[in-house]
């Protein structure tokens, strides 16, 4: 099983998209409406755990993903296991 | 036009049933005042701002009758001989085509949007070549390319046409599937002048007005490493197609994705100088006061300070160029765009 810590993933995220430090990622929190992420970053957002995890997102998930919940129920459905910080 | 007569022009060379139907639109620019006066408008801003030396009258008559020719789309080129199609076809840097094909990466073919745009679809398919459109969906398609179409599996053309109406991740679908497309080795055709209003589109120069580009195809080849691959459609006398393939482009991971669409549009627009009678809807856009053409439409505003800013031109009052917005929703040519 994949594992990767949950801080670590939040941190790939806020580099990827270059989300502000200031700016606080939650579980809630909206990719696009509360993070600022726009299409092209969450494209990247999304290639790159597709190439970290060896995963390939269907339409289906991909149009599903809008908070960072979303995210992680999807990597959980595809078995990765999210260990605390 | 429609029903009636195309099945009959169907039964003509292709070079008698489209010189037909130009003819038909230069006696409409002969007769409609409307039209003559709003083409000749079109063309004579467009000359002024590339400062050519065409004839506007012989350009706008001609362009008449191309407009109506392209009104029909590939419907004169439909139907199952391979060889009535192919036979259109003048091909430009076949050898740019076969080598962005060796790469075996799939192709980014950047086209230009109007004009024949549709016309490399029917010329893949008549090659066997695999091919996407990853364009919005065009208002006609023959029914070879619908059958093509529906033939294509799982990587099919179905999903990978975009909407401006659509929203959330549609988008950032597109492009998933697009890859996928590039992966399997298929040719995705992309066009590089696609006004569009997201908040990955990037603000382009194009006929000495800014407008809303989106850089899809860009981002595409930088993340699949597709050879990009410029395309020049045109619609040519007595029924031809040209198809001028361009030497391929590697774009790189970092590139300013205005920067790449500002070339391609410099590129289409210089083909627009030498060819004149391929540029009707370009010619057009800046008359357009349609809330779509507005929401794509970024105005230069002269600040006392003399900086230039940009502002987003919904809600803008004035007409450009005297046309009204009145006049605009009446014209008969924008009434027909994809």
């Amino acid at each position: 099983m994949i594992e990767i810590r949950h801080d670590e993933l939040i941190q790939n995220i806020r580099t990827t998209a270059k989300i502000p430090s200031k700016v606080l990622i939650t579980s809630t929190s909206r990719f696009q409406d509360d993070l600022g992420v726009d299409s092209l970053d969450f494209v990247s957002i999304l290639l790159n755990i597709q190439d970290d995890f060896g995963i390939e997102w269907t339409d289906e998930e991909i149009s599903g993903i809008l908070t960072v919940s979303d995210l992680l129920d999807g990597l959980k459905k595809r078995g990765v296991k999210l260990l605390a910080a | 036009m429609g029903r009636i007569v195309v099945p009959v022009l169907r039964c003509l060379p292709i070079s008698k049933a489209t010189n037909f139907v130009e003819l038909i639109g230069r006696l409409e620019y002969d007769k409609i005042p409307e039209l003559r006066k709003e083409l000749q408008t079109a063309v004579s801003s467009a000359k002024t701002f590339l400062g050519t030396d065409w004839d506007v009258n012989a350009v706008a008559r001609s362009l008449s009758g191309r407009h109506t020719r392209w009104n029909l789309r590939d419907m004169l080129v439909d139907g199952p001989n391979v060889s009535r199609a192919l036979d259109t076809f003048e091909i430009v840097g076949q050898e740019y085509f076969d080598a962005a094909m060796d790469e075996g990466k799939g192709i980014i073919l950047l086209s230009n949007h109007y004009g024949a745009h549709v016309l490399p679809g029917h010329w893949m398919l008549r090659k066997g070549i695999d091919f996407r459109f990853l364009t919005e969906r065009p208002r006609h398609l023959s029914k070879s390319l619908l059958k093509y179409f529906e033939s294509t599996g799982p990587l099919g053309q179905k999903e990978l046409f975009i909407s401006r109406k659509k929203s959330g991740n549609d988008g950032v679908a597109s492009i998933f599937r697009s890859l996928r497309c590039l992966k399997a080795k298929h040719v995705v055709l992309v066009a590089s002048d696609v006004r569009w209003n997201d908040n990955q589109s990037v603000v382009g120069r194009f006929m000495g007005e800014l407008w809303k580009f989106t850089p899809i195809w860009a981002v595409l080849a930088q993340r699949s490493g597709a050879p990009v691959l410029p395309c020049y459609c045109s619609m040519m006398p007595n029924g031809r197609h040209k198809l001028e393939f361009g030497p391929v482009q590697h774009i790189q991971a970092g590139e300013s994705l205005q920067l790449l669409v500002q070339e391609a549009l410099d590129r289409v627009e210089a083909k627009v100088k030498q060819d004149p009678l391929n540029s009707n809807d370009y010619f057009l856009w800046n008359f357009d006061t349609s809330p779509a053409s507005l929401d794509v439409k970024v105005i230069e505003v002269d600040t006392p300070s003399s900086e230039v800013t940009l502002s987003p031109a919904h809600g803008l009052k004035a007409p450009h160029f005297g046309v009204t917005s009145e006049s605009a929703k009446t014209s008969r040519l924008h009434a027909t765009r994809d």
